[in-house]
């Protein structure tokens, strides 16, 4: 039968013999028993051969004209993240077709390649200002879509600890409004008590690199006086609190070497928002820019989902009166805060307080440029 | 129990009995005691377990503060180098 549309040339079918007789089963003629029933059976039409669907695994995908189509090769998904491929993420759509699988004695556990990749290998929980710090754990799941959550990745799950790493938790809840897509597939939960983050970090030899680093982690934290001593957990879930924000900063922690390593006056990488995408992020400073230039840029990079944080003045670049308003305005200097929301019309924005508290809202573009020295805008 | 020491660093957020307890704006300031005089300050905030605001203060050395029904005196405010961080240094007193 021709297909219609069909591109391939038709084949040829072979001719109908002349004069052939209809395939009919002659009437049965009880007189002549069984061998003619046997006769007759030959007879009888076969049941249609079943062609196979393109899709079929079992055998080559076969056009109704009959000619086998060659094997189709499977379409490997498309890795939107910029940078180099990630290691594989849990939430994979691509599914093979299940084959049987031979008896196998019970699995060996692989001996992790680096410390890296050995969950046992902890950072140092201690740090200048909790030095009794130690490790216990905490149960929990990488993220919880409570009440007032836009994603299960929000940015009110992040609250800073006992730990000077403002910067790095302001640039996680700041990516977490814009692109929390981005964080969730940085972890993935190992299913054995474990987690992989993978960040995206410098290469020794060449620094200007980032290179996607797989780090395992388990589900301890440093903690203090009997609770978490840095980054908090977040939301509750029905199987414990969520714990992306801690599984980041421990990661960080452990590959930097310790907790202490990563407080900002002592990381060796402050751009967060990089080791998220791979890509180095923009930063500059509000007052190089008017006002109406500074809000036409922070409109832009929420709307195309580009994450922005902000790093107030330090002491040495605020004299004594500006830190005096910083104080009455509610800023805390040499601090690092993430951008919520611009309001264009009215000229101001809201940011957010790492601490989880004291966030400034309908903060004016002037104070702004006043209190602020630096701006970091996330790769698209 | 009395006798407690907590340092906590300018810019973090120290627990202490299920508070919030926040430290920032570490500067020399007018010593209210003495206009003639500046003495290292910090503002401190102050989140019950609710994380509801219990007060902000301005303190000094010697200035007492209430945390989850204790009282913790300020001991040592430090101004810190001058690209890092300051201090405070709280001790319970009852």
């Amino acid at each position: 039968m021709a297909i219609a549309n069909a591109k391939k040339p038709e084949p040829k079918k072979p001719a109908p013999l002349a004069n052939a007789p209809a395939q009919k089963a002659p009437a049965p003629n009880p007189a002549q028993g069984k061998s003619y029933a046997a006769g007759v059976a030959a007879l009888k039409p076969k049941p249609p051969v079943k062609i196979p669907s393109p899709t079929d695994t079992l055998g080559p995908a076969v056009h109704a004209n009959g000619y086998p189509e060659p094997k189709h090769k499977k379409k490997k998904k498309k890795d939107n993240t910029l940078g180099p491929t990630p290691a594989p993420q849990q939430n994979t759509t691509v599914t093979p077709a299940p084959q049987p699988k031979p008896p196998t004695a019970a699995p060996v556990a692989a001996k992790p390649a680096t410390p890296m990749q050995d969950p046992a290998v902890n950072p140092d929980p201690t740090n200048e200002y909790a030095p009794n710090a130690a490790y216990a754990k905490t149960a929990g799941v990488v993220a919880v879509k409570a009440e007032g959550d836009e994603h299960a990745i929000d940015p009110s799950d992040v609250e800073q600890g006992a730990l000077g790493d403002c910067y790095f938790v302001a640039q996680l809840a700041a990516q977490a409004k814009t692109n929390p897509g981005r964080i969730q597939d940085l972890i993935k939960d190992n299913g054995n008590g474990t987690y992989t983050v993978t960040l995206h970090l410098k290469d020794k030899a060449q620094p200007w690199k980032r290179v996607p680093t797989p780090i395992v982690v388990d589900s301890q934290f440093p903690q203090k006086d009997g609770s978490a001593a840095y980054a908090k957990p977040g939301d509750s879930g029905s199987t414990g609190p969520e714990l992306w924000v801690m599984l980041i900063e421990k990661a960080f922690a452990k590959y930097s070497g310790s907790y202490e390593q990563i407080r900002g006056s002592k990381t060796k990488d402050g751009d967060v928002f990089g080791m998220m995408s791979g890509v180095e992020s923009r930063s500059f400073s509000p007052a190089s820019m008017g006002a109406d230039k500074l809000l036409e840029t922070l409109t832009k990079a929420l709307a195309n989902g580009q994450a922005v944080s902000f790093g107030a003045k330090s002491k040495t670049s605020a004299d004594e009166t500006v830190q005096n308003e910083a104080k009455t305005e509610g800023v805390v200097l040499n601090h690092a805060y993430s951008l919520l929301k611009v309001d264009a019309k009215a000229r101001t924005v809201d940011l957010r307080n790492p601490w989880g508290v004291k966030h400034l809202t309908a903060f004016s573009v002037d104070k702004l440029i006043k209190f602020y020295d630096s701006v970091d805008v996330a790769a698209k | 129990m009395t006798g407690r020491t907590v340092r906590i660093e300018e810019t973090t957020v120290a627990t202490l009995d299920g508070w919030k307890i926040t430290v920032g704006n570490v500067m020399l300031a007018t010593d209210p005691a003495n206009p003639n005089r500046k003495r290292p300050t910090a503002v401190v905030g102050r989140y019950d377990a609710a994380k509801a605001d219990q007060g902000e203060r301005d303190v000094g050395v010697d200035d007492r503060l209430d945390i989850a029904g204790k009282q913790w005196r300020v001991v040592e405010v430090g101004l810190g180098d001058k690209s890092g961080n300051g201090f405070v240094e709280l001790v319970e007193t009852r």
